[in-house]
C-alpha cells in the first residue's frame, strides 16, 4: 500500500486547526499538526513532510520567517508550501510567493471543504509542472524581489 | 485751548432764515470760530432746543447752500415737513444756540480731470450743494461740462431758481434741465455723454433710490455714480462716508473710534510695511501674537517672528506683491518666546495716489487651534482605519472557525429537521456578519488610500450571468421579475473583480431590498468604445430628490431607505462609488420618487493597476 500523502499544518487557532485537521485526514491525508512556527519549522525539518499549510501569523515565530528559513535550507527547500492568510493581504502573500510559496489560500473566502479540495488540487497539478501556479498571474507581474525583503515584515 | 482734531463741533448761532421757494427756506447760521468747508462736503446740524429723550431726532445731514468768506456766516435751505427735526428747526429763534459738526465726506467733490462731463441730477432741496459746487467751479475758472437735472412737484416749490438761472448764465458750459415731476428714464436717457459721465445725484432719500434704478436701468454703472456723504442707504460708501455713517449713528464713534476698532483692537492680527517691508504699524493683537513691543518691531521686518517658511514660499509671496496681487497663505511663525505658531496670512499692496505699491498690510488669523484640532482629527480617523482592519481581521478568525465547524457539523451528525434548520440561521448571521466585516475593512481600506487594484482578463457578461444567478433566489423570495440583456455574448475586460463584484453587489442588493414585492429589476450591459455601460433599473421606491446628492458618501442613506430597513449602514454605495473610481470609471443614477431607481455604472475595459497594501475584500 502507497504512503499517504503527508501534509504539515502550521496553524495557532486550535478551532480552525481542527477542522482542516479532520477533513484533510479523512480525505485521506497524513497530518502533522503544528501551533506555533519554531515548532512548524522543527516539525518541517524533521518529517520533510510532501505538503505545508502555514498560517501567517503565528506566535514564537512568524509564518513567513518560517517560509525562508525552510526555503533558504538545501534539505526543506524542495518542500511545497501553501500560505493560509486569513484576509487578502497582498502585501503578505506577494512576499511570500516571492519567497518561494507554491500558492496561497485565503482561509475566510472558503469552506473547509473547499480547501481539501484544493489541496487535492495542488497534488494532481504537482504531476503537471506547467501548470503549477494556479495564481500565477499574481505574481508574474510582480518584479523579483529578493529574500531579504522579509524583512520588511512585522 | 487747543481742539481735539477729531472733535468737529462747533457751537453756531441762529440769525434768520429767508423764503426761497413756497415751504422753502434759508436759514443762515454765524459760526463761533473759523470753518473750513468744500463744497460737496456736508455737515450735521444739531437743534439744542429739541427733547433729548428723542435720540438723534435732532439731528439732521445738511448741504451747505452757501459759506461767504471769512465771516463764518453760513445758509442751509430747509424745506418745511412734517418731521420734528423741520418743526423745530422752524421754531428757532434768532439768537438761539446751534452744533454743527463737520464738514464730513469728499467723495462729493467734483474731480480735478476738467474733461469728465458731470451730470448733477437734484430732487427738491439736493439744487442746494450743487449750486455751491457749481460756483466753485466757475470761480476758479472752470469751463468744464455740466449738466444738471433738477425735479421738484411744481414751479413754486422748486428752491433755489434765482441761484439756478445766476449760475447757467455765468457760465456757458453748464446747462439746466427742470422737471416738475418725478423723473422719467427718457429724461436722463437724452442726456449727452451720459456712458461717459461722472453721474452726481442729490435729493431726498427716497428720490436717490428711485434715481439710482433709473440710472442703473439706462445702463449707468454704479461707479460712475456720486452721491452725498450722507446718502442714508449707504449703498455706495466709500471709507470716509462709512465712517461718517457710523458717526451718524452714534457721535461717539469718531473716526479715530472706527479705525482703532477696525484695526487695533481686531482680533486678527494686522502690520504695515513699507514697500521694503519695514514694520510701520502693529496691531494690539500683533504684538501679543509674536510678543514683541512695537519698539521692539519698529524699522524691523516681519522676518524678526518669521522666514521659518521654504525659500521658494517667499519668493512666490514677493512675486505676487510686486505684480500688485494679493497673497494668500499659511505661514508658521515663532513666538517672541520660540513657540511656533500658525497663521492664515493675506497680504495685500497698499497703492498710493498715483497708483504705486506705497507698502503692505498684512492681516493674519492665528490657526494654532484649528491646526491642532485638524492634525487631531486626522490622528483620530487614521486610529479609527486602523482599528477597523485591525478589529475586522481578528473577527474573521472566529467567524471563519463557526462557518467551518458549522460545516463538519452538517457533514458529520444526524440532526432533526429543526436542528438543521438552526444551523442554518447561525450559518446566515455568520454570513451577515461577515458581510459587514468585509464592509467596514473596505471602507478602512479606501480611506487609508491603500487599496490596490489587480486588473485580470476576464469575460464580464459571464460574470456578471453568474453572479446573477446566486442572487436569483432573493428576487424570487420577493417576487422580482428579474432580467438581463447584454449586447455582445462576451464582453472581454482587463478589470480587479474583487472591485466589480463590490460594485454590482452594493446596487443590485439595493435594487433587491428597496423593489417591493412583485416589483421588477432590469438589468443591462453594452460594449461603448472602450468601456462598458451596466444599468439596473429597479421599480423601487425611488430616492427623494434633494437627498439625491448625498447619495455616494459615508453613511449616506435615504430618508425613505430607512423607513424600510432601519440598520442599513450607507456603506455599500460608498464603496461601489469608490470601488468604481479605483477602476476609472464612474457611476450615477436617474431616479424618481416612488417609481424607481435606475443606477448607471460606466468602467474601462481596461483598468489601470494600482500597487496598493490591500485589496478590496
Amino acid at each position: 500500500m502507497a504512503r499517504k500523502t503527508k501534509i504539515l499544518l502550521v496553524e495557532d487557532d486550535e478551532i480552525l486547526s481542527k477542522v482542516i485537521y479532520e477533513e484533510l485526514e479523512e480525505a485521506g491525508f497524513e497530518v502533522l499538526p503544528a501551533y506555533d512556527g519554531e515548532e512548524g519549522l522543527k516539525s518541517a525539518q524533521a518529517h520533510r513532510p510532501d505538503l505545508v499549510l502555514l498560517d501567517i501569523m503565528l506566535p514564537k515565530k512568524l509564518g513567513l520567517d518560517v517560509l525562508k528559513e525552510l526555503k533558504e535550507s538545501p534539505a526543506t527547500s524542495g518542500i511545497p508550501v501553501i500560505i493560509l492568510t486569513m484576509l487578502g493581504k497582498d502585501a503578505d502573500i506577494k512576499r511570500g510567493l516571492r519567497l518561494g510559496a507554491n500558492d496561497y489560500i485565503v482561509k475566510s473566502q472558503h469552506a473547509v471543504g473547499e480547501i481539501v479540495d484544493m489541496v487535492k488540487d495542488f497534488f494532481s497539478k504537482e504531476q503537471h509542472p506547467e501548470a503549477k501556479h494556479p495564481h500565477g498571474k499574481f505574481f508574474e507581474a510582480e518584479d523579483s524581489a529578493s529574500a531579504s525583503d522579509s524583512g520588511m515584515m512585522g | 485751548m487747543q481742539r481735539d482734531p477729531y472733535d468737529r463741533r462747533h457751537l453756531a448761532i441762529f440769525k434768520e432764515k429767508k423764503e426761497v421757494g413756497k415751504d422753502t427756506y434759508e436759514f443762515f447760521f454765524q459760526m463761533e470760530d473759523a470753518f473750513s468747508y468744500q463744497p460737496g462736503q456736508y455737515v450735521w446740524l444739531e437743534l439744542l432746543n429739541a427733547d433729548p429723550a428723542v435720540p438723534g431726532g435732532n439731528r439732521r445731514a445738511m448741504s451747505l447752500a452757501s459759506l461767504p468768506d471769512g465771516s463764518g456766516l453760513l445758509s442751509m435751505i430747509f424745506r418745511i415737513g412734517k418731521t420734528a427735526f423741520k418743526r423745530l428747526a422752524l421754531e428757532l429763534e434768532p439768537g438761539a444756540e446751534v452744533m454743527i459738526e463737520g464738514p464730513f465726506g469728499s467723495s462729493f467733490l467734483f474731480p480735478d480731470d476738467e474733461a469728465t462731463p458731470l451730470v448733477l441730477i437734484a430732487g427738491g432741496v439736493g439744487v442746494a450743494p450743487f449750486i455751491a459746487l457749481m460756483r466753485a467751479a466757475i470761480d476758479s475758472g472752470s469751463s468744464r461740462k455740466i449738466t444738471i437735472i433738477c425735479s421738484d412737484d411744481s414751479p413754486e416749490r422748486m428752491p433755489c431758481h434765482n441761484d439756478l438761472r445766476d449760475v447757467i448764465k455765468r457760465s456757458a458750459t453748464i446747462t439746466s434741465h427742470v422737471f416738475y415731476r418725478k423723473l422719467e428714464k427718457g429724461d436722463l436717457g437724452a442726456v449727452e455723454d451720459l456712458s461717459k459721465a461722472l453721474v452726481y445725484v442729490a435729493g431726498p432719500s427716497g428720490m436717490v433710490d428711485y434715481t439710482v434704478d433709473l440710472l442703473r436701468s439706462i445702463g449707468v454703472k454704479d461707479d460712475q455714480m456720486r452721491f452725498e456723504a450722507n446718502y442714508p442707504s449707504a449703498r455706495h460708501g466709500s471709507i470716509g462716508e462709512l465712517i461718517d455713517a457710523a458717526y451718524h449713528r452714534n457721535p461717539e464713534w469718531s473716526p479715530e473710534y472706527i479705525f482703532r476698532a477696525a484695526l487695533e483692537d481686531s482680533s486678527n492680527h494686522s502690520i504695515i510695511t513699507d514697500t521694503n517691508g519695514y514694520i510701520v504699524f502693529a496691531n494690539r493683537a500683533a504684538r501679543q501674537i509674536t510678543g514683541y513691543s512695537f519698539e521692539e518691531m519698529k524699522d524691523r521686518t516681519p522676518r524678526l517672528w518669521g522666514g521659518l517658511m521654504s525659500k521658494e514660499f517667499y519668493q512666490d509671496m514677493w512675486k505676487k506683491l510686486a505684480a500688485g496681487q494679493i497673497f494668500h497663505g499659511e505661514i508658521v511663525n515663532r513666538r517672541k518666546s520660540g513657540e511656533p505658531y500658525y497663521t492664515l496670512a493675506h497680504i495685500s499692496p497698499i497703492f498710493g495716489p498715483e497708483g504705486t505699491v506705497v507698502g503692505f498690510i498684512g492681516t493674519e488669523e492665528d490657526v494654532t487651534m484649528q491646526k491642532m484640532a485638524e492634525r487631531e482629527l486626522e490622528e483620530a480617523s487614521r486610529m479609527e482605519s486602523e482599528f477597523i482592519s485591525i478589529a475586522s481581521h481578528q473577527l474573521r478568525t472566529p467567524m471563519t472557525a463557526i462557518k467551518w465547524v458549522i460545516e463538519r457539523f452538517t457533514k458529520k451528525e444526524q440532526m432533526s429537521p429543526k436542528g438543521k434548520e438552526y444551523l442554518n440561521d447561525i450559518h446566515t448571521s455568520v454570513n451577515s456578519l461577515t458581510a459587514l466585516v468585509d464592509l467596514l475593512l473596505n471602507v478602512s481600506r479606501i480611506e487609508g488610500g491603500e487599496v490596490s487594484i489587480s486588473p485580470q482578463a476576464m469575460d464580464v457578461v459571464g460574470f456578471l450571468r453568474s453572479y446573477f444567478t446566486e442572487c436569483a433566489p432573493l428576487c424570487e423570495k420577493k417576487n422580482i421579475k428579474f432580467t438581463f440583456t447584454a449586447s455582445d455574448e462576451t464582453i472581454q475586460a482587463v478589470t480587479d473583480t474583487t472591485a466589480l463584484r463590490n460594485i454590482i453587489q452594493s446596487i443590485l442588493s439595493n435594487a433587491i431590498e428597496y423593489t417591493p414585492q412583485d416589483g421588477s429589476i432590469t438589468a443591462s450591459i453594452k460594449k461603448e468604445k472602450d468601456t462598458f455601460l451596466l444599468t439596473v433599473q429597479d421599480t423601487g421606491i425611488g430616492i427623494p430628490p434633494e437627498e439625491q446628492g448625498g447619495i455616494g458618501q459615508k453613511f449616506s442613506r435615504a430618508s425613505n431607505a430607512k423607513l424600510i430597513k432601519a440598520d442599513g449602514t450607507g456603506l455599500g454605495v460608498f464603496i461601489a462609488y469608490q470601488a468604481a473610481n479605483l477602476l476609472g470609471g464612474r457611476i450615477w443614477f436617474e431616479s424618481e420618487l416612488g417609481k424607481g431607481t435606475t443606477f448607471f455604472v460606466r468602467l474601462p475595459l481596461r483598468s489601470e493597476g494600482k500597487e496598493g497594501k490591500k485589496s478590496l475584500a
